[in-house]
């Protein structure tokens, strides 16, 4: 009698988890697809049916083209492909060298080095004083200021560092006996090992800058070196339309902003999402890799 | 004889050094740029902190400038506006806590009862994709879908009878549309850690927690939540450490003058006051006050941690 109760249990529980797992799905993916949707939609059917429930008001390309006619965006792109290319490259290199020489145990100025990278961790400059160094730098307005600041991620470093203390010390010492310098064998035998660590911080790396919208507004005061994620802000948040022409040739195409909204929202997140399949599999090792060991 | 005699030390301790020098040059040459980049934009940014005791003056520099000692924070403290800013701070991360702390737990714990690997390996992938996508655009979507007359729950309320209500511009729906997007945002990723931690559970426990007659409930009280208690108890260290950190930027995004009341925590106000009206010191100032409480938070959770389990931060 107890079993068979049991089991129902069990079975109601499945059911229970099941729905409540969907019903999470559902609230993921709604907006998205309502976005999708929307950017597909024209304008005066929205204004006249309302909302889009699941599937488009008519099916038409204007809100996009209305977007790629301003030459603008082209530029927004590029910056925002420049910037995260640029910063994660340049991050990765700067991390990576450095995890890799704390972790060599005679390197005299290992101690040092950690101790003034985790002091860091737990107090900083704030927002002005920062602020201001830049400006002192002279490295405002330009596109140095969205790839160098950043480049020395601490907690990049100290899983780098952690990771290659984890290595046989057999591997340096017999690269040693045959002759090899430190930056030989660092590129030679270590780098091509981490490489999942590597690919791990170079997606997260990527996916960040992609994002980084604030340095952006602080630092750059020319238009045309903002990233996509600008233009994003004064369309969605500041809703400001300046500069997007709602008409083509004359001829008013969009009718309702909310289709143009939802185009540059898709045509922002698409990189990530598209690429999204592709490194999933990555961080979730990588995130293993990094707190177990960590 | 004694002047010699430290010579020859002194000589031998310059060949050490030499011989060091030598043997690490590659490995300096690595840290170098690092090093460089540390003091530059980590290490200068602290002494630009002096600017909080002065009244700064950008022509004059901070060596230059009038020393006015504690007089910023002073007039912080007796700005009518600083108790809802430190209230807001605490409360909106009290919120966030109490909400964003158990969501992942709860979603993690969900995965793992799930039997079907297909579907569990859909949701979960489902789930982490909100993680990736910026703030500005889960912001815009969230202007969006509450807009007053566009909005889609707008919509949804007068389908239900009621009216349609202002919600972006209302103080009193602040927090709870700054804590859902949030949680919405990261429940699933943050659930990754857990799930790892659950996957090591020994298979063996469940087995003989049902030849015991366990239901599925107490299986999981028992079980799998208490294998996870010390990943569990750690990340709670570390998000209350944390508590006063909110996303700046998002808030940054969400709020308007109108939601002030209950939207203005100390970050935004350091921006305003910094950036949008150049009153560097003052800015400063508070910069320096929040950044001293934030370490203290910090400090007092790790003390706590040490005392009652053996994970700790150091």
């Amino acid at each position: 009698m107890r079993k068979r109760s049991l089991l129902q249990e069990d079975r109601i529980f499945d059911i229970v988890n099941m729905f409540f797992l969907l019903s999470i799905i559902t609230l993921m993916l709604y907006p998205f697809i309502n976005v999708l949707s929307t950017s597909f939609s024209m304008g005066d059917r929205l204004i006249r049916e309302g909302n889009v429930n699941l599937l488009p008001r008519g099916l038409t390309l204007d809100a996009y083209r209305v977007l790629l006619a301003d030459r603008n965006i082209i530029r927004y792109y590029l910056n925002s492909i420049i910037y995260a290319v640029g910063s994660t490259g340049f991050s990765l290199i700067i991390s990576s060298l450095t995890g890799y020489a704390l972790s060599i145990p005679h390197f005299f100025f290992k101690k040092t080095m950690m101790i003034l990278m985790t002091i860091t961790l737990f107090f900083g400059g704030g927002l002005i004083p920062t602020y201001l160094l830049i400006k002192n730098l002279h490295l405002i307005d330009t596109i140095w200021v969205m790839i160098v600041p950043v480049g020395l991620n601490v907690w990049n470093v100290i899983i780098f560092r952690t990771f290659f203390m984890q290595l046989p010390p057999s591997l340096r010492e017999s690269a040693f006996i045959d002759g090899a310098s430190d930056i030989r064998i660092l590129t030679k035998i270590i780098l091509p090992i981490s490489t999942p660590l590597l690919a791990t911080f170079a997606v997260f790396g990527l996916v960040g800058s992609w994002n980084e919208w604030f340095s952006a507004l602080l630092y750059l005061t020319d238009n045309m070196k903002h990233p996509v994620q600008m233009l994003l802000r004064k369309i969605l948040i500041s809703l400001d339309f300046t500069g997007v022409n709602k008409e083509i040739g004359g001829v008013l195409v969009v009718k309702d902003q909310r289709t143009v909204k939802a185009a540059v929202i898709i045509v922002t997140a698409a990189p990530i999402v598209s690429v999204y399949p592709f490194f999933q599999k990555y961080f979730t090792k990588g995130i293993l890799v990094g707190s177990l060991k960590g | 004889m004694k002047v010699l005699v430290k010579n020859c030390s002194q000589q031998k301790r310059m060949i050490e050094i030499k011989k060091t020098l030598k043997r690490d040059k590659y490995l300096c040459l690595m840290v170098l740029p690092g090093f460089i980049l540390l003091i530059v934009f980590k290490y200068a940014p602290m002494y630009g902190i002096l600017m909080a005791f002065e009244n700064y003056n950008f022509g004059k520099g901070i060596l230059g400038s009038e020393w006015v000692g504690f007089l910023h924070i002073i007039n912080f403290f007796k700005d009518p506006y600083a108790v809802r800013l430190i209230r807001n701070t605490f409360l909106i991360g009290i919120y966030s806590l109490a909400f964003g702390f158990p969501a992942p737990i709860i979603l993690a714990l969900s995965f793992n009862e799930i039997k079907n690997r297909y579907f569990k390996k859909v949701t979960q992938s489902i789930s982490y994709l909100p993680y990736f996508i910026s703030t500005v655009i889960i912001i815009g979507i969230i202007k969006e879908l509450f807009a007053i007359d566009t909005g889609k729950i707008n919509d949804l309320i007068v389908f239900f009878g009621g009216e349609r209500t202002r919600v972006i511009s209302n103080p009193a729906w602040f927090r709870t549309l700054y804590v859902g997007s949030s949680v919405w945002q990261s429940v699933g990723f943050g659930s990754i850690i857990y799930l790892a931690a659950l996957s090591g559970v020994n298979p063996e426990l469940y087995e003989s927690a049902i030849i015991d007659g366990a239901s599925r409930l107490q299986k999981i009280w028992y079980i799998s939540i208490s294998s996870i208690k010390p990943t569990i108890v750690i990340l709670f260290i570390l998000a209350v450490g944390g508590i006063l950190g909110n996303d700046f930027q998002k808030i940054l995004l969400l709020y308007s003058p109108l939601t002030y009341e209950t939207a203005d925590v100390l970050s935004t106000y350091i921006y305003r006051t910094g950036i949008t009206q150049a009153n560097y010191s003052y800015s400063t100032a508070v910069g320096l006050f929040f950044s001293l409480i934030s370490l203290i938070f910090l400090y007092t959770a790790n003390l706590v941690s040490r005392k009652t389990s053996e994970s700790s931060l150091w």
